[in-house]
């Protein structure tokens, strides 16, 4: 059981290797060869400090190798890279590779029921910590996993998926606490922000998105007993400010989604940002987007933490895109409403109060069975997909649907049973009509059948009835900067580097190279299949990469050698 | 220390060693103190590269569920005659670089244009046969016969130790 002859230290020498330590990750911009959290570092602004591509000779981009997973769903995942080794997953495999070659290292595998994720089997990624990732499954399990060998450290049932709960989300680690929470896909189960112990997996602290008595204050937000099935899900990660030691988290719509006639009220907190105390899970301050959303506009966007000047002055602010068509600029120590403009074409609200508080358009108070017609559609302006700060542009980037809408998809409300749907939905229209109904504009409705959107690689449709875009926007205005329009929509996330360059992609397959400053495309190739996650960059053997996945692979391009 | 049961490699190594065991030498009948084996274990250098729960080295063979998936009499003959059994997942590589010094490491992939191995500082290596002279794998094991070392009941200790080890319950 020891080695003859061989490395009689060896046990010593691992104790000197380094770990990812709360503090690389707190300065993960002094490091920027890796990408150690889904955002890239704590402010999730997804801005990287490499320069060796830039605008001259990213148009000698090259492919340099493809990782394909052995499932066929799109991945949405954003790998981790740590000192030359590169994670990530995809449906019941996690796997370690060679960053420079995608030769995998080992792979670890759960097998994860299909019949547990009602979404798509997706899932946003991993995190680390020490010297171990942690994997949230779709069944409902958090699992930690040593990764310099694949085997798995514990194992924990966070939720039963029975009950309509999943784990979609990429954690975020800060100090040895592994933060995420649950998502429910339109089942009425009440959702929540955890931490639990990196180390042993014991759960820390816990704040509930939505009330779980009738004697929280926010109870009262939700009418009669509506509240025990008020959802407000967790479906991406969420970020930190160490100054603060506030971790924010966009929370989603509330149940039934698209009928809110039982529960008059806001329905604190969905359709929220919420500003929780690390240590404890303490709520500091929220901000709620769309009080009493009848339209799916959930606020699972990822914040971007950052510091720009604002009216002359430096401030600490927190960026959002939201779902509902507005783009919001928050203090990020106060939670205090700074702005809020629409970015892309809407008709539900006529205006924001000095606090922030939406005016709903009553004309756009939803009808059974359809109607009026609401911009944004369901999709909303934006959806998941991370943006991008770059602190030297000082612009914001965020992928973006512009120019659509649908009817409502009010519909009569389902009686509750644990684990089914709880919608308050319309039945959906048969493809080909001209209405999208619940499923919104990109569906399989308004947008579908040969048109921009999900279901066909074919597009008819015109700029003004929809496009996506990459948009640049002015955070002290909240103005465009530039567009750069697709015809199809977009689920791609946003990377920028200190080079001014920015990647991104959308369903139509293209994976982009823009520049930052003004949106001149620079290079481009076709993966092949839609985008939907957000690319990253990292350096390997001395060498700058670019990563991105597509449809169901991963593809590295590096300058050729 | 949980290891999942369905990870794939580790249900291979399993039923690699049920095969095996149909074949093994004599039967093992020596009865063992748990607690004098976990001793032996901690003072003989076996967690320089093997590891139990939390403690050792990821170099070797992770023993924190070893009892689960192996006979005490496969255990016994892995301690006197561990080159009996090397399996693949477990083999070693020596490769040697242009400069001529060498690495070693337990082998993890390979193909024609690279090989991927875990060092002894447990560090994941990647190199591409282009920029090195060669590599040779491993097919013996590199674990000495503990046989003339230790007592037949202090191995016999160690295998009720290993024996009782099954991973730990989820927390």
């Amino acid at each position: 059981m020891h080695l003859r002859r061989l490395w009689p230290l060896a046990f010593v020498a691992a104790l000197l290797q380094a770990q990812v330590t709360y503090d690389r990750i707190l300065n993960a911009d002094r490091e920027p060869q890796n990408w150690l959290t889904y955002g890239g570092g704590y402010s999730s602004m997804r801005y990287s400090m490499l320069t060796q591509l830039n605008r001259d000779n990213v148009k000698s981009l090259a492919l340099k190798w493809v990782w394909r997973p052995r499932y066929f769903e799109k991945m949405e995942a954003t790998p981790i890279v740590v000192d030359g080794v590169l994670y990530t997953v995809q449906n019941s495999d996690v796997a370690a590779m060679d960053a420079a070659t995608g030769r995998t290292f080992w792979t670890f595998h759960y097998t994860v029921p299909p019949e547990s994720n009602q979404y798509l089997l997706v899932v946003k990624g991993l995190a680390i910590s020490g010297d171990s990732l942690f994997w949230a499954t779709y069944d409902g399990h958090l699992i930690s996993i040593d990764a310099r060998t694949g085997i798995a450290n514990w194992n924990k049932t966070l939720v039963d998926w029975h009950k309509g709960y999943q784990l979609n989300v990429a954690p975020l680690v800060v100090k040895g606490k592994v933060i995420l929470g649950p998502a429910t896909n339109e089942e009425g189960a009440n959702c929540w922000v955890a931490a639990y112990d990196a180390k042993t997996g014991a759960e820390l602290w816990r704040f509930y998105t939505a009330p779980m008595s009738a004697d929280e204050l926010i109870a009262k937000t939700w009418a009669g007993e509506s509240w025990k099935h008020g959802g407000s899900p967790i479906w991406v990660t969420g970020s930190y400010d160490p100054e603060t030691n506030l971790t924010f988290w966009g929370t989603g719509n509330p149940n039934a989604g698209w009928n809110g006639d039982n529960r008059a009220g806001d329905d604190l907190y969905s359709d929220s940002v919420v500003a929780l105390d690390a240590d404890t899970g303490k709520l500091k301050w929220h901000y709620q987007f769309t009080p009493h959303d009848e339209f799916d506009w959930d606020s699972v966007q990822v914040p971007v933490l950052a510091n720009i000047q604002w009216q002359g002055s430096p401030r600490k602010v927190m960026l959002w895109a939201n779902r509902n068509g507005f783009f919001y600029v928050l203090d990020r120590a106060t939670g205090k409403f700074l702005l809020g403009k629409a970015f892309v074409k809407q008709n539900w609200n006529v205006g924001l109060d000095e606090a922030g508080r939406p005016i709903r358009s009553p004309a756009l108070n939803p009808k059974p069975m359809g109607g009026p017609y609401v911009e944004p559609g369901t999709q909303g302006g934006t959806n998941w997909y991370s943006p991008s700060f770059s602190p030297r542009t000082g612009l914001f980037y965020v992928s973006t649907w512009d120019n659509y809408g649908g009817p409502s998809g009010k519909g009569p409300i389902q009686e509750w049973t644990e684990g089914g749907k709880y919608t308050g939905n319309a039945p959906r229209r048969p493809a080909g009509t001209a209405a999208g109904g619940g499923r919104g504009a990109g569906g399989r409705g308004a947008a579908g059948r040969g048109g921009a959107g999900r279901g066909s690689a074919i597009a008819y449709r015109t700029e003004e009835e929809g496009y996506g875009a990459v948009r640049a926007i002015d955070p002290e205005t909240g103005n465009k900067k530039w567009d750069f329009k697709m015809v199809d929509y977009t689920e791609s996330g946003i990377l920028t580097t200190a080079s001014d360059l920015l990647f991104s992609g959308g369903k139509e397959g293209n994976f982009l190279a823009l520049d930052a400053r003004n949106g001149e495309l620079l290079w481009k190739t076709n993966l092949g299949g839609t985008i939907a996650s957000g690319p990253i960059a990292y350096q390997a053997n001395g060498r700058q990469y670019v990563a991105v996945c597509a449809d169901n692979a991963l593809y590295a391009f590096a300058l050729p050698e | 220390m949980k290891n999942i049961a369905a990870n794939s490699r580790m249900m291979l190594w399993g039923a690699t060693a049920g095969l095996l065991v149909l074949a093994a030498a004599p039967l093992f009948a020596q009865t063992g103190d748990a607690a004098k084996g976990k001793a032996l274990v901690a003072s003989s250098g076996c967690l320089n590269c093997h590891q139990i729960g939390d403690t050792g080295s990821r170099l070797g063979p992770n023993l924190s569920d070893i009892g689960d998936r192996r006979t005490p009499d496969r255990l016994q003959r892995s301690i006197v005659a561990p080159d009996e059994e090397v399996l693949p997942e477990n083999r070693f590589v020596s490769v040697v670089l242009k400069d001529g010094t060498t690495v070693r490491g337990r082998l993890l992939n390979h193909d024609a244009l690279s090989i991927q191995l875990i060092d002894p500082k447990e560090k994941l290596r990647s190199f591409q046969t282009a920029d090195i002279r060669g590599y040779t794998i491993l097919t013996k094991g590199l674990m000495p016969s503990f046989e003339s070392k230790l007592s037949a009941q202090q191995v016999a200790d160690v295998v009720a130790y290993l024996g009782s080890l099954k991973g730990s319950e989820q927390p």
